[in-house]
């Protein structure tokens, strides 16, 4: 049973700290996404990270349609890697969609996470009546669009002629099986069960210290979402980032850790 | 930027410095772009064969983009080359809504086999069980009814004699007469306990009558009705304040009176206040609590109890222990567990000794009322 869910969500322990962060990746990519970001924290934190079921390098036969109808399927995910581990008193670190990920992980077992820090949240996507998610829901069928035209799912087959690491040959291996390639019907209804989610009214239930980092100019998450959530977890903190787009931890990983060591140290006095 | 993009996008050569690619793009792309594109350029240095739509002056205009990262000692180089792909897009979104036509009808079909095989497997294993269920039932309701008669009827009798024996005879010794007392006060509680046994035993016929519930007023009603002398002693945290579901009203009254009895019952002797907490939220979650990898995701209210008593670790489905006092405590529980059974709920029970109770329990909020 233990090597049967580190198999399946190809999960990676590192670190030589005593206290765990645990790193969510969101709708897109894969683990792979924390690599600028995790060496600041190897020193002083165990380090645990994983590709959810249908991401990544996980186990594709482990998708189960059903499970992952909703993103309660998705923290099923996180809530049986912890268990696995043993791990508690755990710091959740999630990005994008993994942020609610961990919100509703935190709902259904409140002993697990001791703080949790979000990476350009968002409750909702779609616009609601007095509610601004930045998407119609034209224009998310436009995603979809993009998304079922684009073989990012058959590029596993080219990797070896596609992807030229030539600076870094080491990641040549890795990236030829794992990177960004996902099958794409599994990662379609991952987009869909994303986009079309509203867990606004979950909100309210999380208490535990909570950062929320909220990028500049993000076309996905744009600042009033991020006030919103701040507004709706009470004592959460916010922190409104220089860095610009929807992946600070990938374009400004400086000012992600700074920011991130921040919030450890008011709450752990250390970081 | 070159002159075909610049009038396909209303661009002028001015204008190019300082725009940002994502911001040519429709915004089902700027997303696709923000999830899928930049880290793929970030970490890879190149991306090929993407697929974009631009906003153009004339409609939208679907793109395939390479891109190049060239990085020298102090300057990054960002190579971008597209080719419009209208007519061959056209073409390529028919194939693609007849392959996902096709996948769909064969998955459709995929699923039906599998769902057939495992209904007929099922079927076999439902009817050992069925047979099994059916001999179980008939001895327990041979042992029920033995409760209910044959048991209450000498009790009452020993009780009868017992009053009879402390009115009529004047020269009892002070010691006999405390003993026979004590007699009285062992019948009355079996008898209690056998009450509640067959209180438990009546849920099983009971069909339940659903009505919409005010989960605040539900458990203020069943705290009224214990008429508890200090009544801050109770605390009721709801983050959604006002939260209703479907169920009968007059078991889940029982539920929380049960759950609260036990709580009196338990209490520390050395603790002066009796604390309660029960805090309830809404959730989504899987209404498939035994069968494995099986998923159909539902409202539920969830709700947390826990108290200040001293706890016991006790499992819900354990009727009968050493003690007196648990038995009476777990049959309050099982009647609870019960309750929440009948509603299609899940009642989960972690208790350390000391340090109180704590029980999650699972209410759908509208429950499937052909079960």
């Amino acid at each position: 049973m233990t090597s049967e869910i580190i198999n399946r969500n190809n999960v990676k322990v590192l670190g030589e700290g005593e206290k765990t962060i645990l790193f969510a990746h969101g709708f897109g990519c894969d683990q792979n996404m924390w690599r600028f970001v995790t060496p600041a924290f190897e020193k002083n934190y165990k380090i645990v990270l994983f590709d959810y079921v249908g991401c990544g390098n996980s186990d594709l036969s482990a998708y189960v349609p059903d499970r992952y109808s909703e993103l309660q399927g998705y923290a099923q995910d996180i809530l049986e890697i912890c268990s696995t581990l043993n791990l508690e008193n755990v710091i959740f670190v999630g990005h994008s969609v993994s942020c609610m990920i961990g919100l509703l992980a935190d709902m259904e077992n409140q002993h697990l996470f001791s703080s949790l820090i979000f990476i350009g949240p968002s409750a909702r996507y779609v616009n609601d009546m007095d509610y601004l998610g930045g998407f119609s829901k034209e224009d998310l069928e436009g995603l979809l669009e993009v998304m079922d035209n684009n073989y990012l799912g058959w590029a596993s087959f080219l990797a070896p002629v596609v992807m030229k690491n030539e600076d870094k040959p080491e990641l040549t291996k890795e990236l030829e099986v794992s990177f960004c390639s996902t099958d794409p019907i599994i990662t379609r209804n991952f987009a869909e069960v994303t986009f079309f989610s509203d867990n606004r009214d979950d909100l309210a239930n999380l208490t535990k210290p909570c950062l929320v980092l909220q990028c500049s100019d993000d076309a996905i998450a744009p600042d009033e979402v991020g006030q919103y959530i701040h507004e709706q977890i009470k004592g959460s903190t916010f922190e409104k980032m220089n860095a610009t787009g929807h992946c600070p931890h990938l374009s400004h990983p400086t000012e992600t850790i700074r920011l991130m060591k921040k919030f450890l140290k008011s709450q752990y006095h250390f970081s | 930027m070159n002159r075909e993009l610049r009038l396909k996008l209303g661009v002028e050569v001015e204008e190019v410095p300082g725009l940002q690619l994502e911001d040519l793009l429709t915004v089902g792309s700027k997303i696709f772009y923000q999830t899928h594109f930049y880290p793929l350029v970030k970490m890879q240095n190149n991306v090929r064969e993407i697929y974009l739509v631009f906003k153009g002056v004339n409609g939208q205009i679907p793109a395939l983009l390479n891109v190049e990262v060239k990085k020298s000692n102090d300057q990054v180089e960002i190579l971008c080359g597209g080719m419009e792909i209208s007519k061959r897009n056209k073409y390529e979104k028919e194939l693609l809504a007849a392959k996902k036509q096709a996948e769909n009808a064969l998955l459709h079909n995929a699923e039906l086999r599998e769902a057939k095989n495992k209904l007929l497997k099922n079927q076999s294993l439902l009817e050992f069980q069925l047979r099994e269920v059916n001999l179980l039932k008939e001895q327990q309701q041979e042992i029920f009814r033995l409760i209910a008669h044959d048991l209450q009827e000498p009790l009452r009798k020993t009780i009868f004699m017992s009053n009879y024996i402390l009115n009529t005879t004047t020269e009892l010794s002070s010691g006999t007469e405390e003993r026979v007392r004590k007699i009285i006060n062992y019948n009355i509680k079996m008898r209690e306990m056998l009450l509640m046994l067959l209180r438990f035993k009546e849920l099983e016929g009971r069909n339940l009558e659903y009505t919409s519930i005010n989960l605040s007023d539900l458990v203020s009603s069943a705290v009224k009705s214990l008429m508890i002398d200090n009544k801050d002693s109770i605390i009721l945290t709801c983050p959604n304040t006002c939260i209703s579901l479907k169920g009968d009203y007059k078991l889940l009254k029982n539920l929380f009176v049960a759950l609260i009895r036990n709580s009196q019952n338990e209490q520390h002797a050395n603790k002066d206040r009796l604390l309660i907490n029960i805090n309830a939220f809404v959730t989504v979650k899987n209404n498939n609590f035994q069968i494995k990898d099986h998923y159909q995701y539902k409202k539920f209210v969830k709700i947390t109890y826990t108290d200040n008593s001293k706890g016991y670790s006790s499992k819900l489905n354990k009727i009968i222990q050493k003690s007196e006092d648990l038995n009476k405590v777990n049959i309050g529980l099982a009647y609870s567990a019960q309750v929440v059974d009948k509603h299609n709920g899940a009642m989960e029970a972690a208790s350390l000794n000391g340090k109180g109770v704590n029980y999650t329990i699972f209410l759908p909020i509208d429950p499937d009322l052909k079960n």
